[in-house]
């Protein structure tokens, strides 16, 4: 099994929303892929096509077999869990990542984790061969986050592939244009692609779908097809 | 008079990249990268903030330095 967390490195910097794109890009390669929403206020549901008065997810149930029948599918094949409204506290995130090799075809499939901002990087039960995307967007906020990322991933004790990628890059802002070129050349550990901002992207959740099913030829299309390639590329290194 | 034999163009070439290669690339290395350095040195003391942050970071490479040497 493939699995991809991410994470994004303080709250709104659309990391739902990427997931959630970049599960679709997946699938559409013929990849079996499962998004596992980790996020009380993540709501991955929304992107997939869920209904918005749907409240239960994992949260709501005693034990992973239990929360199995909250696995929803969409059009495009995505197999997905919400969080749900927490409703009983049996179950936590490590037990739920830790469970989904329980699940049938599970060996050869993508696990998408939409993880919250406020719980650590080295909290998560991670393997060597995982893949940790940091979501970032192009500000001074998440430049003095990156540092501080950087200086506690010194100390972490478990190993996994950690990257931080650019959402939302808005190649006409100076800051923007200024802070990519300063970390391309200099920042180590950032992914050598980036998501553009696409209105699209916006605008498809309110069409219930995702952005590269709303607009095919959009720029967030390739973004997420080169995003879904670059990562096929890294597990494949894995094997 | 133009001499032609010398190349004024700022564009580099394949045989340019490959001379760089030679002269700067590691033996694995099959590409090589261009920094701006002096933009970058520009971008940081455009900004406060990055400034603060980079010059905090060299503070602690520095250190670091000096605590490898007391060994």
């Amino acid at each position: 099994m493939k699995r991809v967390f991410v994470k994004g490195i303080k709250g709104g910097t659309g990391t739902t929303s990427v997931v959630a794109n970049l599960a679709c890009a997946l699938r559409k390669s013929n990849e079996n892929v499962y998004v596992i929403d980790l996020d009380p206020k993540g709501d991955i549901g929304l992107h997939l096509g869920l209904s918005w008065e749907h409240q239960l997810g994992w949260s709501d149930y005693s034990s992973f077999r239990a929360a199995g029948c909250q696995f929803h599918q969409d059009d495009d094949g995505i197999k997905f869990l919400p969080y749900g409204s927490a409703s009983l506290s049996n179950l936590n995130f490590t037990s739920i990542i830790e469970s989904c090799e329980q699940l049938k075809e599970s060996e050869n499939a993508w696990f998408l984790f939409d993880c919250p901002a406020h719980i650590d990087v080295v909290d998560y039960p991670t393997r060597k061969e995982d893949i940790f995307l940091e979501i970032v967007n192009c500000d001074a906020i998440c430049h003095s986050f990156i540092y501080k990322r950087l200086n506690a991933l010194k100390h972490a004790t478990s190993r996994w592939q950690h990257y931080f990628l650019i959402n939302r890059f808005n190649s006409a802002s100076e800051l923007e244009s200024d802070l990519l070129q300063l970390w391309q050349s200099e920042l180590p550990l950032l992914a050598p692609l980036y998501i553009n901002q696409d209105e699209v992207i916006k605008e498809a959740t309110a069409f219930r779908n995702v952005a590269i099913n709303c607009a095919p030829y959009s720029v967030a299309n390739d973004d997420f097809e080169t995003l879904a390639g670059w990562l096929v590329s890294r597990a494949s290194n894995n094997d | 008079m133009n001499d032609y034999a010398v190349k004024k163009s700022t564009i580099l070439t394949q045989y340019d990249i490959d001379n760089l290669l030679h002269q700067f690339g590691g033996k694995n290395q099959t590409y090589i990268e261009i920094v701006d350095v002096e933009k970058n040195r520009q971008t940081i003391e455009k900004y406060p903030l990055i400034k603060d942050i980079a010059l905090s970071v060299k503070d602690t490479q520095q250190v670091k330095n000096i605590n490898k040497s007391t060994y």
